[in-house]
């Protein structure tokens, strides 16, 4: 058993709780935007759908330096050696980001420091986004063509995180109107928009991840 | 593109949606048993339980003709070639009887298939056991030692799940008589065992499946 097979795991690992983890968010959310329940209850099914969703949030932190060192091990990757710990900082900063925010939501602070997640999310984006496309068109990055295609993919999903981020801003403000002024047609139509429009985004992104291990599984050369 | 590479995109789509999304059935049990939640939260939480347990139900069925699939194609199954829809008619079968013996199960035909499937899991851990010590002793059935230790996990994992629904039982009686006449100490208590009861052969499971995959990822010669 070598090292690259634990960090295969590993790899392995930040799929499943991601990808499976999601399908509990998704399925308790149906139940927050259906009026013919409690508001406790609705509540409370968003408090169980807020704590599942941590999951794959620092799953997907996770999976990318893991990724990163795979690749460093067949060789195929840009960052590799002695400055391989950057990633590892990096990636120990994003956590620390992330749970901050998730610990002061509601704060002004938590509002700044999701600013700058959204930021330095976007520039991961653009970053990997481009290497990943100068590196089909013929630029050597990264040294397979499907391991190009895989962090395009991953940027891509990304990109959903953002779109479902956004698509679901008007929700918070609407449950908690519901929240304390009861439920009115107004604000229910609002936070059914808001998740179902998520929603979309949600499926765009699992089928991303999938064809991202599709691609990590099966390398096909092209 | 392989028939084998599409096979083992499954085996992990499969893991996914056992392992990952158990998290969310642990999750929601922990919450159904707080006595501080309303009686209609609780039962909307069961209802989410519910759903998100049928995934693991499911794929862990379907798990094993797809591993004799993939363990063909390295040429180290004892069901091979013309033979290989067999696992698949036994699978389905047996899916049939686990899905209306739990879609059924307050119904006398429920418990009958209930004790049914029972039946055919006790037969499989016993069959997977014998052959799996087998192939250590005497290199047969199975084509390689590490293909062996993971059908043991296997029949480990079934006793796992064995051990979950039996310590399990007193859960569904309790849950309707607090539906029905409300929270008492008594009732409280029994929900609260039952899950307690419940977390070793959970937390054993994971550990277990965890293991599976790090030997399929491994595949150590032994």
């Amino acid at each position: 058993m070598e090292a690259h097979d634990f960090w295969l795991f590993l790899h392995l690992l930040t799929f499943v709780y991601w990808m499976g983890a999601d399908l509990g968010v998704f399925y308790s959310s149906r139940f927050v935007i259906n009026s013919s329940y409690q508001p406790a209850t609705r509540a409370l099914l968003l408090k169980t759908l807020a704590w599942l969703d941590m999951v794959p949030r620092y799953a997907l932190l996770l999976t990318l330096p893991v990724g990163l060192r795979l690749a460093g091990d067949l060789n195929i990757s840009p960052v590799s050696g002695g400055s391989f710990w950057l990633v590892w900082l990096g990636l120990i900063i994003w956590v620390a980001l992330v749970t901050q925010i998730h610990r002061r939501e509601g704060t002004e602070a938590a509002k700044t420091l999701a600013k700058i997640d959204m930021v330095l999310r976007f520039v991961l984006v653009v970053v990997l986004a481009v290497t990943a496309i100068m590196s089909l068109s013929g630029s050597a990055i990264y040294g397979t063509d499907w391991l190009a295609v895989k962090v395009l993919l991953f940027a891509a999903a990304v990109g959903c995180g953002f779109m479902i981020r956004i698509t679901f801003k008007p929700f918070g403000p609407a449950f908690a109107a519901i929240m304390k002024d009861g439920s009115t047609p107004e604000q229910e139509t609002k936070l059914r928009n808001s998740l179902n429009a998520a929603a979309r985004w949600v499926v765009v992104l699992w089928v991303i991840i999938a064809a991202a291990a599709f691609f990590g599984i099966t390398q096909p050369s092209f | 593109m392989e028939m084998q590479g599409i096979w083992a995109f499954i085996h992990v789509m499969f893991l996914v949606y056992w392992l990952g999304a158990d998290l969310g059935v642990f999750y929601v049990a922990y919450q159904i048993i707080k006595p501080e939640h309303s009686p209609e939260a609780r039962a909307t939480l069961l209802k989410v339980l519910g759903f998100i347990d049928g995934f693991p139900r499911a794929v862990s069925i379907f798990m094993l003709p797809v591993g004799i699939q993939l363990a063909d194609g390295l040429g180290l199954s004892p069901v091979s070639g013309g033979m290989l829809w067999l696992p698949w008619i036994a699978a389905l079968i047996w899916f049939a009887i686990a899905y209306s013996a739990n879609a059924r199960r307050t119904t006398p035909r429920g418990k009958q298939l209930a004790k049914l499937d029972l039946a055919i899991r006790a037969a499989l851990v016993l069959g997977l056991g014998v052959f799996s010590i087998a192939t250590f002793v005497s290199g047969g059935p199975f084509g390689a030692n590490w293909l062996a230790l993971k059908v043991l996990c296997f029949a480990l994992i079934l006793i796992c799940g064995i051990g979950i629904r039996l310590t399990f039982i007193p859960f569904g009686p309790a849950f309707g008589r607090l539906m029905a006449e409300g929270s008492t100490p008594e009732v409280e208590a029994t929900l609260k065992r039952a899950v307690d009861r419940v977390v070793p052969f959970v937390l054993a499971l994971w550990f277990l499946l965890g293991v599976a995959a790090l030997i399929g990822i491994s595949q150590p010669d032994f």
